[in-house]
């Protein structure tokens, strides 16, 4: 089973510490959400476990090996990452964009091979791309793109999806569209890393939320132990109503503490 | 047009052109002289005009511009814009500082390839600038003026070494180094420049895929399995060779490097990968025309091919420039 770990990892650039002593760990099965104002090193530990910035202090594994060594493409293969920032260079078909996510699989966009074409087929059918698939990306709407880039990750078919606010500037029904397809990788078998700013949408969906605050991870656990007015007001530096309902956690901003 | 046809097309198209560089010229040779001249058939008059003078000329300005286009489009996939080129970037005039310094202070005088590696390092230099630079500036605004300064830079210097060397020189070698020009070349000039572009051209087309990959920004490049450094090295190197080969070739010959990519994108859904060949295939068509032009134009001193390639590839580039909307940088 693969597993991504962080053990007490810290990550310091020009004598900043962008991470400090983080230790969490991804599994197929689990959906785990990362919460935390900006600026907490959200983006930073991600990276860092995905051996795409250089480790100050500690670890961070892929199936017990250093990330930072690993060839790109073998990590790419069990591990898919959604960045914060997807600027497109070209206005590409969205079927080309999505087959990018087969890159570690030797795929060639013009001439893939049966197994990346039924990949990528797959990954389209599932995010409800079918009918956009011959459009130019720069005719599509944000939400669009963002299922476009989303079906891209999940195309590589790696057991570990890793995903940088992949609902930023999405309308709330988008939102739920990208958290919906995002659960469907998890129960289908896949683990999931998110990070999120949306706590709401967090504690519904994600089995696991991890909460970060100048660096450090300051609480870690289920949604129902952790999400509660007390982390907020330290984490978020926010008075907030929390309640619990059938439908998940009704959080509600009462305003800056 | 699928690619497959455009590169079809476009490989034919350029047989045509060398051909029809063969039967035009200041004294027009008919279909069949030509012919019988490229099998040996002929007059020894016609064998020297066609093998001497006009195929290895149209031979020499196809290799220069298909060395061009296909470092113009890797650059482009690189960079990710669609301005960017081993002109407008100062690759070609930086090559062309290295490659008269080696010339008017007598090193490249032992064997007749230390021009062309001259030349090269002198477009790997340029080239590992820019690719250095590109790696902590996003805004490739950034990099095009960091080009201009590049190519002012080179085309002062080229000026004060010329003014001071210790070989005799005329203000028209200058203009022939800065503005390009493929009159008069010889199969002899091609055979030393080919390795070196076919190197180059080589680097760039084993790497084709990652260019790709760049489509999706670099942090997701490397997501998806990318080795950017890697990448990085190879186009500096293979766009470096090439260019380097060319303007030891022909001189520095610009904005060639941007039409051709431009005008090919839109026909292979905007690959970068898949752009390669057909660019290289049509800048090598545009300047074998372009040269035919030039010889063809009554002026009374010919004109520089690289005058032509500016004339129409200058204006197009100031188009794709406002065509661009700001919200792709």
């Amino acid at each position: 089973m693969t597993k991504l770990a962080a053990n007490k990892l810290s990550v310091i650039a020009d004598g900043i510490t962008l991470v400090d002593d983080a230790s969490l760990t991804l599994a197929p099965g689990e959906l785990v959400a990362i919460l935390g104002p900006n600026g907490a090193g959200k983006t930073t530990l991600l990276r860092a476990m995905l051996g795409l910035t250089k480790i100050a202090r500690g670890t961070a594994q892929l199936d017990g090996s250093e990330c930072r060594g690993l060839a790109a493409h073998e990590r790419a293969r069990k591990v898919s990452y959604l960045p914060q920032r997807r600027p497109l260079a070209w206005p590409n078909r969205v079927r080309d964009i999505v087959s990018l996510g087969r890159f570690s699989h030797g795929a060639a966009l013009g001439r893939l091979s049966p197994d990346d074409a039924a990949a990528v087929d797959n990954a389209i059918t599932s995010c409800d791309l079918a009918a956009l698939a011959d459009r130019g990306a720069d005719t599509l709407s944000g939400g669009e793109l963002a299922r476009v880039h989303f079906a891209r990750a999940i195309a590589a078919q790696a057991p570990l999806l890793v995903a940088d606010e992949p609902v930023a500037a999405l309308d709330p029904r988008h939102q739920l569209r990208i958290a919906e397809l995002i659960r469907q990788f998890v129960e289908a078998g896949g683990g999931a890393l998110v990070v999120l700013h949306e706590v709401a949408l967090a504690a519904r969906f994600a089995d696991r939320l991890v909460w970060m605050n100048g660096g450090k991870i300051v609480a870690e656990g289920s949604p129902e132990d952790t999400l509660n007015r007390q982390l907020m007001r330290d984490v978020y530096g926010v008075h907030a109503h929390v309640e619990r309902d059938e439908n998940g956690f009704d959080v509600r901003i009462e305003g800056a503490s | 047009m699928t690619p497959r046809t455009l590169v079809i097309t476009l490989s034919i198209a350029a047989v045509v052109a060398v051909l029809a560089a063969c039967l035009l010229g200041s004294t027009p040779m008919e279909f069949s002289r030509v012919v019988a001249a490229l099998f040996g058939q002929s007059s020894p008059g016609d064998s020297i005009v066609v093998w001497q003078i006009r195929l290895p000329r149209a031979l020499a300005a196809f290799v220069v511009g298909a060395a061009l286009g296909a470092s113009g489009a890797a650059l482009q996939g690189l960079l990710r814009n669609p301005l960017a080129e081993p002109g407008v970037l100062g690759v070609t005039a930086t090559a062309s500082l290295f490659a008269t310094f080696a010339l008017y202070y007598g090193f490249a005088e032992s064997s007749a390839y230390l021009l062309p590696i001259y030349a090269i390092l002198g477009a790997l230099a340029a080239t590992a600038l820019l690719a250095s630079a590109a790696m902590r500036i996003q805004s490739v605004v950034t990099l095009i003026l960091i080009g201009v300064g590049l190519s002012s830079f080179s085309a002062a210097a080229m000026s004060l070494l010329l003014n001071l060397a210790p070989n005799p020189f005329s203000l028209s070698d200058m203009i022939n180094w800065l503005l390009g020009s493929v009159a008069n070349r010889s199969f002899e000039d091609l055979k030393i420049a080919m390795p070196f572009v076919a190197a180059g051209l080589a680097i760039l087309f084993y790497t084709r895929r990652g260019l790709s990959a760049l489509t999706l920004g670099e942090e997701a490049a490397s997501g998806v399995g990318l080795n950017l450094r890697r990448q990085r090295i190879a186009v500096v190197l293979g766009a470096g060779l090439a260019t380097g080969a060319s303007v030891a070739l022909a001189g520095a010959i610009g904005f060639v490097g941007i039409v051709a990519p431009h005008i090919v994108r839109p026909f292979v859904n905007y690959d970068p990968a898949r752009s390669l060949l057909p660019s290289a295939l049509l800048a090598g068509l545009i300047l074998v025309v372009a040269d035919i032009g030039v010889r063809l134009l009554p002026t009374t001193t010919e004109l520089k091919l690289g005058v032509v390639a500016a004339l129409i590839g200058a204006p197009a580039f100031i188009w794709i420039a406002m065509q661009r909307r700001t919200t792709y940088d």
